[in-house]
């Protein structure tokens, strides 16, 4: 038979007290088959006093019957929450939340390996999406539309325009598809010449039946890679 | 407002993006040198330029030249 051995601490001074509940049921206390500290509640209910070790079995953050739910994954030492699991039970959002509440990037990986990092500030890093687009007018003062990663679009003459990127890529080797439209209905066939290509910014002549230059009124540039 | 330079003899326009023109602070000047230091060869010589300033008139577009003004500035190496 195993034995139980409570054993005092020479360097105390206080008094441990183990305290039997308010029941008229018995009770046992199995105690693990282990080496290590148990977890006490501490009054302090939002916070495990455990740091570190393995825990088997389904960890469930549960409200009390609805509501939204929040699982902090990491507190900095400044108290900034910098990620959370959530799930918001708001009717006009109501899903799911992975994220960071700070200025980070947002990593999700498979095999060990970084797969899709969102960065803090909306984009989108992988080799499946798009690491900037642009969609813009150069008739006209030329002006863009729309765009992703873009700063800036530069008009340097009739059909010739550049495309600076925000952030630049990471090699020249990327994947650059442009399309030009002179006009809805135009027979033309619209298309692109590449002039220049860099990590920063892709320049390029937008022509019509494949040599007269034009001033599309769409013109659309899409671009993954690096 | 927009940016313009000399690019080889004709005039460049440069149009910044809406989009990240709203992610920077400071004056709508402010925001267009920064475009102009980010974008712009180091030591370009440009000019910013009004929205009041008509440029839709494309004929002759490989025609149109930059003449320095009072306001012409230099782009600086990107902080």
């Amino acid at each position: 038979m195993s034995k139980v051995k409570i054993q005092g601490n020479a360097s105390g001074t206080g008094v441990l007290t183990v305290t039997a509940p308010n029941t008229s049921t018995d009770r046992t206390i199995t105690l693990p088959d282990g080496t290590g500290t148990l977890a006490l509640t501490t009054g302090d209910d939002d916070k495990l006093p455990l740091a570190g070790g393995t825990m088997t079995g389904v960890l469930i953050n549960k409200a009390p019957s609805s509501g939204s739910t929040t699982l902090q994954t990491f507190q900095r030492s400044d108290e900034a929450v910098a990620g959370e699991v959530k799930y918001d039970d708001t009717a006009s959002t109501r899903g799911l939340q992975i994220g960071t509440t700070t200025q980070h990037d947002l990593t999700l990986k498979t095999h060990n390996t970084n797969r899709l990092q969102i960065t803090y500030d909306g984009r989108g890093l992988s080799q499946f999406t798009a690491k900037a687009w642009c969609n813009f007018d150069g008739t006209g003062t030329a002006a863009i539309r729309d765009s992703h990663n873009v700063s800036s679009l530069t008009d340097h003459a009739q059909g010739d325009f550049t495309v600076t990127f925000s952030n630049n890529m990471g090699n020249t080797n990327y994947l650059a598809s442009i399309d030009s439209y002179r006009g809805v209905g135009d027979t033309g066939i619209g298309g692109a010449n590449l002039k220049s290509i860099a990590v920063g910014s892709i320049r390029f002549e937008t022509v019509r039946d494949a040599s007269t230059m034009m001033n599309p009124t769409f013109c659309n540039l899409l671009i993954f890679g690096d | 407002m927009r940016l313009i330079y000399d690019n080889s003899g004709v005039a460049a326009v440069v149009v910044p993006a809406p989009k990240f023109l709203a992610q920077l602070t400071g004056t709508d000047e402010e925001k267009l040198i920064h475009i102009a230091n980010k974008d712009l060869p180091t030591g370009t010589k440009y000019e910013i330029i009004g929205d009041d300033v008509d440029l839709s008139d494309r004929t002759f577009r490989n025609a149109w030249t930059y003449t320095a003004g009072d306001n012409e500035r230099t782009s600086e190496e990107n902080p």
